[in-house]
């Protein structure tokens, strides 16, 4: 029941916010290596995750689809802007079951396209004082300056840590990385600035730190459990792609924790060598060591702590407005990631 | 001293796999954990807002760089009476080539202004004369027949209490002898009371009569609770 109205509501407010980047996109010269590409990512169809809390938080608290399109707009705008960069950066393969950006174009254009969209990402938030006022659109923006601040620090650490091959990270490093990484911009803005824009900028956007915080963490595990353990074709990257990457998930990190010094000197040796030199033989085995040390069974089970932490917030900041479809959205996608069963 | 029976996960060393069975079948134990997790959790979340906040106000510090500021006074003399300068400058000039476009800004208005200006000058009240002359444009063309919001905040920094605010609209002016009444202009508000450190936010709706000829349209907002409070605002009206 729960599942199938997040879905229905993701995809309403996904199609909505499609239109409206569509609307933003300049119809003009050189379509074939910018502006029909920086189209690409928005028409592949992703979850919508964003702009449906921003749509849905704004009209929970008394707002409109119209006052908080715009700032959605910009959210998706931004959010595919990063996954194009992310996909050069981690050199990924796939991207919504097709090939990433820089995979079917290079490296060159597909940094451009993305450095196009986060420029068009702007002009939503400019044009928001017309639709909400100058005072509301500052603090928008402010909202957005830093939500995409805090990104790049997170994908900073992370970079960072890949680059030097850290391998003594602790699960608090994991999590303050997915705050700064995933959480501000997946969850905490977006409720943030729905409900500063369903209440006229009185709300206190604090209020709303650790429901997304909580959800964000619960997202982002559960997203990289994903990546290991579903069908290729329905999760639309590739699978274990994360081990080759060497990403710094929280399985990762517990594996490094609980494994023996000779899994460990492996783990290191193999995470030493360049991306394009990993074979996919060790990753397996990697993959078989998350098994045997539970680190995914640990993993899963975190997710569900910072899901059920999720709404028990979710229950003390939503309880006093009235009942209606999009507060039960929110309370749906919480429901579905303490339910999941990958 | 009990700390040094258990390893990092909490766990007593040397404990059995019976013990450990245990541990997983007590729902006391999935709560510790989970209460574990999310406390370490909120941790991270705490420090990095705090971090954030004290980044915050470094950065501040750096754009404003008060202290430097406060610690030459003969510079920050010398650096108003520049902004004055050039403020007063730039007023005369807008105003100047006001006068000649829209011509209805009369001569007495302009001496006034000039002599405002002036003694601000010699005052070196820069940040109120400065503040409060203020030019808005409407950031599209209106039809005639359609309504334009244009926005405005009033704001003093030198208030020491509250004062009262009565905004006054004035007549639109387009090139040549073209008008739009005042009727057609709406302030909300246009009374208020402004408090200390207030940001107060106007609203203007203009709504262009359907026979209003295409053009430039200037206009004045004034205070009558303090004439040096003067906006002007124009609007692009297309047939």
């Amino acid at each position: 029941m729960y599942e199938a109205l997040m879905k229905e509501m993701l995809a309403e407010y996904g199609a909505d916010t499609l239109k409206g980047i569509h609307h933003f996109i300049p119809d003009k010269e050189p379509r074939k290596y910018l502006y029909h590409l920086i189209q690409d990512y928005p028409n592949r169809g992703g979850k919508g995750f964003r702009p449906g809390l921003c749509i849905a938080a704004c009209k929970a608290y008394g707002g409109t689809m119209e006052l908080a399109l715009n700032s959605a707009v910009s959210l998706e705008l931004l959010h595919n802007a990063f996954l194009i960069h992310d996909d050069v950066e981690d050199e990924s393969f796939y991207r919504r079951n097709k090939p990433t950006m820089h995979e079917y174009n290079n490296r060159a254009i597909a940094i451009n396209v993305g450095d196009a969209m986060n420029v068009l990402a702007l002009y939503p938030l400019f044009k928001n004082k017309e639709i909400v006022g100058p005072k509301l659109s500052e603090k928008i923006f402010t909202e957005v300056q830093h939500m995409v601040l805090e990104s790049v620090e997170g994908q900073a650490l992370e970079l960072g840590w890949r680059r030097d091959n850290i391998c003594t990270l602790k699960e608090a490093d994991y999590l303050r990385m997915i705050l700064k990484k995933t959480c501000w911009y997946t969850c905490m803005h977006p409720l943030r600035i729905g409900a500063l824009i369903g209440t006229s900028g009185k709300i206190d956007p604090e209020t709303f730190n650790r429901l997304g915080y909580f959800m964000g963490t619960a997202f982002q595990i559960q997203d990289d459990i994903l990546n290991l353990v579903a069908e290729e074709k329905k999760y639309g990257k590739e699978i274990g792609g994360d081990i080759i990457e060497g990403k710094r998930t929280l399985m990762l990190i517990h594996l490094l924790e609980k494994c023996n010094k000779n899994e460990l000197e492996k783990i290191k040796q193999f995470l030493a060598v360049p991306i394009k030199e990993r074979d996919s033989a060790t990753a397996t085995r990697i993959l078989s060591l998350m098994h045997k040390y539970q680190s995914i069974e640990h993993s899963k089970k975190t997710a569900q702590y910072m899901a059920g932490a999720a709404l028990k917030e979710f229950y003390s900041i939503f309880s006093g407005l009235k009942e209606s479809k999009d507060k039960k959205f929110i309370e749906s996608i919480i429901l579905y990631m303490i339910n999941r069963d990958y | 001293m009990a700390e040094k029976n258990k390893n990092s996960t909490g766990k007593k060393k040397g404990s059995t796999l019976t013990d450990n069975l245990f541990d997983l079948l007590n729902p006391d134990n999935v709560l510790g954990n989970a209460q574990k997790v999310i406390s370490s959790a909120v941790n991270v979340l705490e420090e990095e807002i705090a971090a954030g906040i004290l980044a915050a106000k470094r950065i501040e510090k750096k754009v404003i760089d008060t202290d430097s500021l406060k610690g030459n006074p003969d510079d920050l003399m010398s650096r108003i009476r520049r902004d004055t300068h050039e403020a007063i400058d730039i007023f005369l000039d807008a105003f100047a080539a006001l006068s000649k476009q829209v011509g209805i800004l009369n001569s007495s208005l302009t001496k006034n202004e000039n002599a405002e200006a002036t003694a601000a000058a010699s005052a070196t009240s820069t940040t109120k004369t400065a503040n409060v002359f203020s030019v808005i444009e409407a950031d599209a063309p209106v039809k005639a027949g359609q309504t334009v919001k244009l926005y405005m905040s009033i704001s003093d920094t030198t208030l020491k209490q509250a004062v009262k605010v009565q905004l006054n609209k004035h007549d639109l002016s387009g090139t040549g002898s073209q008008k739009i009444s005042s009727k057609n202009i709406l302030l909300i508000p246009s009374a208020f009371n402004l408090k200390k450190d207030e940001e107060k936010e106007i609203e203007i709706q203009v709504k262009v009569p359907a026979n209003t000829k295409s053009g430039r349209y200037f206009s004045l907002i004034t205070d009558s609770s303090n004439a040096a409070v003067k906006t002007i605002f124009e609007i692009d009206v297309t047939a």
